[in-house]
């Protein structure tokens, strides 16, 4: 059957969800921890009388942002060159790992602590500073579990939502030698006192941004670990990277923003600590490190420019059912769920994201938790269109054959003769069928008796009403 | 409770004259939509909603040449295919002598209403916004549900189908309308548990794994509240559903909510 998934080069997203479907523990994890995540949310906004105001004037300002990115790109420079933080632009990940790395070395740092940045697992910081002798230590709880197990993050928000108490106590004991304990707090202080006595010798923090202010080249970082103040405060250089998209045009749009994320994403009222920053202290140097790849591409597109809306809550992943089966890693990319089926496509190509296009049942909860109302069923079905135009994709045997079927429903249920000539023909094979399985199967439907196809009735009802 | 007025007679006069009005009001004239779902596995809930026609006296017409919305090819991604469809849809109904086209199905109801004048740009198809109406919806705005003295002894699971729910953004209608049963204990998932059955077209096909684990789900989320009677608002989540509890030994009952409400009043 794989040949006729796409092959090997595509993302996988069948063989994935059922090796994740078949991890027991990981399916209860995720099925816990998101319902949690999606209640703690809906309560939040329910007793919010700011929430859907502050919707509302979030929307506003991105769709007013996005238009003009580079503008407002060249504005936060300007402001940021102003305040005393170097910045740099990068349109690829070559250019700013390089930059990253060389600034660390030239700092005499050999490892660095880094919090809140899901765009250096996009640029996959952590290998690069691996092999340039640098060693990156994660220092938000749900990533430092996560690094040390050698994994990627698996939600946007909750890194190591796939993990459970028990794998994290064994994880903290063979790893760091901690003595066995699935105590929390226990383990909790344990990953405290490792990191701070990093935090104290580090020469060098990187973090990322949630949101970059245009008119004052300031970067704000929302967090509940204050790790990012740490990284941010303590080592002598500072560097926060992030992408285009997160600038926001006026400081006096921020709060909206920090208030509809933090609602969104862990149903706080407001996250523990938000960090504004701007001017380096004294004796002490910032970085603003700005990643464009793909963003203006995206931003100009017609349909697709709305995708650049997204704060990163991870509430979509939180409810969309294929997410809570195939866990962030079945994505295989770095921004898993909904909001990463929209984004993949244009940092993989169609031809490996075939079928990751097509995992949705377009149920629509994303779009109506989505804060930022983003209409992300409709750009995933915007992608399923342009993937039969794409040269590399559209002539795969997989599309072929969706193709075939598509092509053979509309010419068969459109003409008037066919479709009335179908239920009989269809009512003659489920005789047979079910002579021979003693069911009404359907290949590729009924998966080998796991779910039985319901019969046709004996007489459809437009041959009974007007009495063939 | 404050005691009922006597009325003057101009008051009585005005009732009996916005009585009458609505009474009128409901003589629409209705075309009936059959999905093909319902018209090819289940019939007997296009005879539930005619009954509820007939119980609420309106006049209904069904159109023998109507065909498929399309929707399976347009959410496979091809929309070259689902055009003829529509161009069928739009020249038939164009013509029929109707108020409402009634479609007894959110995801046919949403791809009429949302996709059609999509796929025709530069034609000018506001005329389907306004008559095509969601079964749920036009039972539930015009109060024909009243009319039906709707009872029932026992309790039912409400599956709020997806693309009614956020398509098509009908929750109210079919809770109330279920809600004003009596009898009835009505079940329905809160926020954070609400998800969809797991069919979704083609993908249930494509990704059958994924589909029938969601579809297991959502049945043992029933069967954990100890209730046996299933009502869902689209046809196509109770043929997946019923297939996957078919398959798993499940003694559920299903119901399309047409097929619940014509029980009830009967």
């Amino acid at each position: 059957m794989n040949f006729l998934r796409g092959g090997k080069s595509v993302i996988n997203i069948y063989d994935n969800a059922e090796k994740a479907m078949a991890n027991k523990a990981l399916q209860m994890n995720l099925k816990k921890a998101t319902a949690t995540a999606i209640l703690k949310r809906n309560e939040a906004a329910a007793i919010s009388e700011t929430f859907e105001n502050s919707r509302d004037a979030a929307i506003n300002s991105r769709d007013m942002s996005i238009p003009r990115l580079r503008e407002l790109l060249d504005e936060f420079i300007a402001n940021a060159e102003k305040n005393g933080v170097r910045t740099f632009v990068f349109d690829d990940y070559e250019g700013v790992r390089a930059k990253i790395a060389q600034i660390i070395k030239s700092r005499g740092a050999d490892f660095i602590v880094k919090s809140k940045s899901m765009l250096t697992e996009e640029i996959e910081l952590n290998g690069y500073l691996k092999e340039n002798g640098i060693e990156p230590v994660e220092t938000d709880l749900g990533e430092f579990i996560v690094s040390i197990a050698g994994e990627k993050p698996s939600h946007l928000t909750a890194p190591a939502l796939h993990k459970s108490r028990k794998e994290i106590a064994k994880l903290f004991n063979e790893k760091l030698g901690m003595p066995y304990s699935e105590d929390v707090e226990e383990l909790c202080y344990f990953a405290r006192r490792y990191l701070r006595e990093k935090f104290m010798n580090a020469k060098v923090g990187i973090t990322g941004a949630n949101f970059a202010v245009a008119d004052s080249g300031l970067v704000a970082v929302v967090e509940n670990e204050a790790n990012a103040r740490l990284a941010i405060n303590l080592p002598k250089t500072h560097i926060a990277v992030f992408g285009v998209e997160k600038i926001v045009g006026k400081l006096t749009e921020l709060p909206h923003f920090l208030n509809v994320l933090s609602k969104s994403a862990t149903g706080q009222l407001l996250n523990a600590y938000t960090s504004v920053v701007g001017a380096p202290d004294e004796n002490k140097e910032r970085f603003f490190i700005i990643v464009t790849k793909k963003r203006f591409e995206i931003a100009a597109d017609e349909v697709f420019s709305e995708a650049l809306r997204c704060v990163r809550c991870g509430a979509c992943q939180n409810i969309c059912p294929v997410f809570q089966r195939l866990s962030g890693h079945g994505y295989e990319f770095t921004y898993a769920g909904p909001i990463g089926t929209v984004l993949a496509p244009f940092f993989l190509g169609y031809r490996k994201c075939m079928q990751l296009i097509d995992a949705s049942s377009l149920c629509g909860f994303c779009k109506s938790i989505c804060p930022m109302k983003i209409n992300l069923p409709g750009l995933i079905l915007e992608h399923r269109f342009r993937c039969g135009a794409d040269p590399a994709a559209g002539k795969t045997l997989y599309r072929r054959v969706k193709k075939i079927f598509s092509l053979g429903h509309s010419l068969v249920m459109s003409n008037n003769y066919l479709s009335t000539a179908v239920a009989p023909l269809a009512r003659l094979y489920f005789a047979a069928a079910r002579k021979i399985s003693g069911k009404n199967y359907i290949p590729l439907w009924s998966r080998f008796s796991k779910r039985d196809f319901m019969g046709l009735s004996g007489k459809t009802f437009m041959e009974r009403y007007f009495k063939k | 409770m404050a005691s009922r007025l006597p009325l003057s007679k101009k008051n009585k006069r005005f009732i009996l004259f916005k009585e009458k009005k609505q009474r009128q009001e409901f003589k629409v004239k209705v075309s009936l939509y059959v999905p093909c779902i319902i018209n090819h596995l289940m019939p007997e809930s296009a005879y539930s909603i005619i009954n509820i026609f007939k119980k609420c006296g309106i006049d209904f017409s069904v159109e023998e040449k109507q065909l498929c919305c399309g929707q399976p090819g347009y959410n496979m991604g091809f929309c070259e295919h689902s055009k003829p469809f529509a161009r069928k849809f739009i020249d038939l109904y164009k013509s029929v002598d109707c108020d409402y086209i009634v479609v007894p199905s959110g995801s046919c109801a949403a791809m009429i209403k949302h996709n059609y004048p999509k796929l025709f740009p530069d034609e000018d198809l506001k005329w389907l916004e306004g008559r095509v109406v969601e079964f749920n919806r036009f039972i539930y705005e015009n109060k024909l549900y009243l009319k039906l003295d709707l009872k029932y002894k026992g309790a039912i699971f409400y599956h709020k189908s997806c693309h009614l729910l956020n398509e098509m953004q009908i929750d109210r209608e079919p809770k109330e309308m279920l809600g004003s049963i009596k009898g009835l204990r009505l079940f329905e998932s809160e926020s954070h548990q609400n998800t969809c059955c797991g069919f979704g077209g083609a993908f249930s096909a494509a990704f059958d794994n994924i589909s029938i684990d969601i579809g297991i789900s959502k049945l043992e989320f029933v069967i954990d509240n100890k209730i046996n009677n299933i009502v869902a608002g689209d046809a196509g989540c109770i043929m997946h559903l019923k297939g996957v509890a078919a398959a798993r030994g499940y003694k559920l009952n299903f119901y399309y909510i047409a097929d619940f409400l014509d029980l009830c009043s009967n």
